[in-house]
């Protein structure tokens, strides 16, 4: 067997969850190998055990069948074993060459010599065609380059085994395509590739061998070019799963929501977050907003919402200017908000189930009589929302929101957001982090919402989610709008050069 | 076998207690109680065994069995006249515990407590001197009025955070100084001082607390300030759990962001949970000073040592009582306790000072223990979790086992 590494009957508990329970995993010599699974199935957890990051309770690890034991990511490097994380470790403020040798320096009479170090990395860089700048700061260069800062970081390591944990998450379609590239090109230099993704079209597209887990549980291993999509879908959910999402056709009627100039400047940074953004929103549509990560999004719908200010510009609601109203003078108009961030945000973790679902409406006779809360209402309510929302947790409408599952919390603040019944949802990354079966479920809401004559805007990282459910695509780059698009005319790889700033297009203001 | 199936039901009653998990909150404030207990016991042996081995030499020999016994009797030791002078230390520990754990669940550390209780004592002592008034409305306008200075002395600090964005920590260590200072000056400038013991003077009868006539309020210093902290517990509980105000300050405090999101004014609420907090402050300061024989001493040092140390006891009482209003009742009530306890170890031969020495243990276990309480019970989660995966790992091999067969 030319197995460079074997992970035999992996067993690792925290808590009481078993994230790993009896996994194993083989990795061929010179081969790329998909690990896939939905949230929460131990990938990462299984990928770490063999970075060292944690020790398994149970099993083996074999290098070139010798057992080894990996105590820590020192011990993973001097077996040639390099991973970049789904959330970079790179320092902001130092440049890509010394990033790449942090913890490595060459120094001579106790002073750092980059000579050397930029010479081999002016190397690598042309033997892999990993373009950056070595003398950039990563805090200047884009997501994708820091990624290949990442990479070069593995290979200045000389890692023959390179593990990538969600690559793609944070790229436009076409530094996708170029990452595959350069794991193709890995492959051929016959170095053993692990790609950590949920992705399925990656997998079909990159990968020779694929292991599924699910919930914790190795559910097999498969030579991709055997296998569809589908089939693998199944391996990874557990049922059939419908890739296509049941859309009526919309039927759009009048303004809800308009948005004029907005521009957010920010005084740290000396730059605008948000520059001269129009754009309406009418009833029974969905407008989905995409971008990469750090593009104005978020400061857009903090201004919207209120929680932030703008420097200028103006909002309205139904044609009724609300740029100066409070937050809650926007939620009583009938501004509904799935917020970004559902931890900071969302929920007040420490409070219970009930008590998070009157976040907005505590206040309100319902729920209060003389500044004393009707806790018989308030859980009465709170067990009605469960059980039309199907949320499900440990002492139900008495649970405390920290120990829910992310998928039941996000129900939970969706419950409230739609319960308030408002004109204009604003719902951010409403699936981020979220299994199959969840976002199946978000999403048939958010078109029940349109469907019942709502306004919805949808601002997501996800291509996919935003392809499958918007009626109009708004494309935003460095805090502007640079793109219309309607979702039955454009493509991936368009959405993505307008992401990328690559490409810019004209806007019809239709206000 | 009368007494066997009493202790038995002793026994079942106290593991009853410990069961529900509604008690479970309290389970690491026992344990740290417990453990400065041991620890205390422990110093005293060691204290005793050095005086008998005769490696300091001292004229009065500790009593090593004596003085356990004494510290452990607490307010016991003389009957009614010394579970008196617990419920009457107790009172302002109460308070201070109450206002420290009220702005801690709001999310704010208000370690100007000590500063809004002086304000509270000064208050009241004007009130108490300049304004002549009879006897029910005369102690009852001081304290009002105490409780109100206090809680705009909290109100600045609450707003200085909110509106100006200086942290509550600072600014009420500014806030402390400037209450000393402020009393000082309020005071001599007003001929408020007995020029022959630097002094406050002698508040008039009509504006101190009442004393009773029965029971325990007969005896010695007793007034009716334990049941003001009482009612104060109360009224905090009402509102912390029972109220939309509670509901906000407890919004915020646990998470500023999602309050702000859900259209919560964050920065009146700030405001409020300061003002609150300084009030009952306000209060256990006034129901401090409003005793007879009970002075301002104007030296920095003796306005550390007698007045501003209440609220920072108020920051241990908060920490044993997990911030909570009952917590506080029965933290504060313990700490005037173990005090009595160590008040009393001066006829062992031991310093009242052991009792300090076992509350200080205790408050750095009640820091560590809920850290320490979380590992040992993630530990056994974790063990059962193991064993469960062995016992169903076994049955699925003789499972297969048996289908070979």
């Amino acid at each position: 067997m030319d197995y460079i590494i074997e992970m035999l009957n992996i067993s690792k508990i925290f808590g009481t969850l078993r994230a790993n329970d009896d996994i194993t995993f083989q990795l061929k010599k010179g081969e790329v190998h998909a690990l896939v699974g939905e949230n929460g199935a131990g990938k990462s957890t299984l990928m770490s055990i063999l970075f060292g990051l944690y020790q398994p309770d149970a099993g083996e690890i074999r290098y070139k069948g010798e057992v080894v034991k990996i105590h820590n990511p020192n011990d993973a490097n001097r077996l040639k074993i390099g991973m970049v994380h789904q959330h970079f470790k790179l320092v902001d403020v130092f440049t890509v060459t010394e990033n790449i040798i942090l913890g490595m320096e060459e120094t001579k009479n106790g002073f750092l010599t980059l000579e050397n170090s930029r010479n081999r990395i002016l190397e690598l860089r042309e033997q892999y065609k990993l373009f950056v700048d070595p003398d950039a700061y990563i805090k200047d260069i884009t997501v994708g380059m820091q990624q290949r800062v990442e990479i070069l970081k593995m290979l200045y390591r000389d890692a023959d085994i390179l593990i990538f944990d969600e690559p793609t998450a944070v790229l436009t379609p076409q530094e996708i395509d170029e990452l595959m590239h350069t794991i193709k090109n890995f492959k051929k230099e016959g170095k053993s590739i692990v790609i950590i993704t949920h992705k399925l079209a990656e997998v079909m597209a990159v990968a020779d061998r694929c292991t599924v887990l699910r919930k914790g549980k190795g559910i097999g291993t498969v030579e991709v070019k055997d296998v569809t999509v589908d089939t693998l879908a199944e391996m990874m959910v557990g049922r059939k799963v419908s890739f296509e999402i049941d859309k009526k056709p919309a039927n759009i009627k009048d303004e809800i929501f308009r948005a004029e100039n907005i521009s957010v400047f920010n005084n740290e940074k000396n730059k605008h977050e948000v520059h001269d953004v129009s754009f309406q929103v009418k009833s029974g549509e969905i407008v989905g907003i995409a971008g990469i990560e750090g593009n104005g999004q978020t400061e857009l719908v903090n201004v919207i919402t209120g929680l932030k200010n703008m420097t200028s510009g103006k909002l309205f609601f139904h044609q009724k200017e609300i740029t100066k109203n409070s937050i809650r003078q926007k939620l009583e108009l009938g501004i509904g908000h799935i917020p970004e961030d559902r931890h900071k945000h969302g929920l007040v973790l420490d409070f219970n189930l009930a008590e998070n679902l009157i976040l907005q409406s505590y206040y309100l006779p319902k729920f209060q009589k003389r500044g004393f809360l009707k806790k018989n209402e308030i859980y009465q309510y709170a067990n009605q929302l469960i059980s039309r929302f199907d949320i499900r947790s440990g002492a139900g409408s008495a649970s405390i929101t920290r120990s829910m599952s992310g998928g039941n919390q996000q129900k939970a603040i969706i419950a409230r957001e739609i319960s308030r019944n408002p004109e204009l949802m604003i719902a951010v990354q409403p699936t981020r982090g979220l299994d199959i079966g969840a976002i199946e479920y978000i999403h048939n809401k958010i078109i029940e919402e349109r469907d019942n004559g709502k306004g919805v805007l949808l601002i997501s990282l996800e291509l996919d989610e935003i392809l499958n459910l918007s009626d109009r695509i708004l494309v935003m780059f460095e805090g502007e709008i640079v793109a219309e698009l309607d979702p039955k005319k454009t493509s991936f790889q368009e959405i993505g050069l307008y992401m990328s700033g690559s490409k810019k297009g004209v806007i019809a203001h239709e206000v | 076998m009368k007494f066997k199936n009493f202790a038995a039901k002793v026994w079942q009653s106290i593991k009853n207690l410990f069961k529900p998990s509604r008690y479970q909150a309290a389970v690491p404030s026992l344990i740290s109680i417990g453990f400065g207990i041991v620890f205390g016991i422990l110093t005293m042996f060691v204290i005793w065994l050095l005086a008998v081995l005769g490696v300091f030499k001292t004229n009065n020999m500790p009593e090593f069995f004596y003085g356990v016994g004494v510290l452990l009797a607490g307010a016991f030791n003389e009957g009614m006249d010394s579970i008196a002078d617990m419920l009457f230390a107790a009172a302002p520990l109460i308070l201070a515990g109450l206002s420290v754990g009220f702005a801690f669940k709001t999310g704010l550390f208000n370690i100007g407590a000590p500063g809004q209780i002086v304000i509270g004592g000064l208050t009241a002592i004007t009130i108490g001197l300049k304004v002549s008034l009879p006897a029910p409305w005369h102690w009852m306008l001081a304290l009002l009025c105490g409780v109100l200075a206090a809680g705009i002395w909290g109100l600045i600090i609450g707003a200085l955070k909110a509106l100006l964005n200086v942290h509550e920590v600072v600014a009420s260590i500014m806030m402390n100084y400037i209450s000393i200072y402020t009393a000082f000056l309020i005071i001599k400038g007003n001929g408020m001082v007995n020029t022959q013991t630097s002094q406050t003077l002698q508040l008039p009868a009509s504006a101190l607390l009442p004393h009773g006539e029965v029971a325990l309020f007969a005896y010695y210093d007793m007034n009716i300030g334990i049941i003001i902290a009482i009612l104060a517990v109360i009224v905090m509980y009402i509102i912390l759990h029972k109220t939309t105000l509670g509901y906000q300050l407890k919004a915020v405090g646990f998470n500023k962001e999602a309050s702000k999101y859900a259209g919560m004014n964050t920065k009146r609420n700030i405001m409020v949970s300061m003002a609150i907090s300084g009030m009952l402050a306000g209060l256990a300061g006034a129901i401090l000073i409003m005793v007879s024989g009970k002075y301002f001493q104007l030296t920095k040092e003796a306005m550390m040592a007698e007045i501003m140390s209440v609220g920072f006891d108020g920051i241990s009482v908060a920490l044993l009582g997990l911030s909570q209003p009952i917590g506080a009742l029965f933290a504060g009530l313990f700490l005037a306790y173990i005090r009595q306890g160590g008040y009393y170890l001066n006829l062992a031969n031991y310093m009242a000072e052991m009792a300090d020495v076992i509350t200080a243990v205790i408050i750095y276990f009640s820091a560590l223990s809920t850290a320490l309480y979380a590992i040992v019970k993630n530990r056994k989660i974790k063990l059962e979790a193991l064993k469960k995966l062995r016992i169903s790992r076994r049955k699925e091999k003789t499972q297969d086992g048996g289908e070979n067969v």
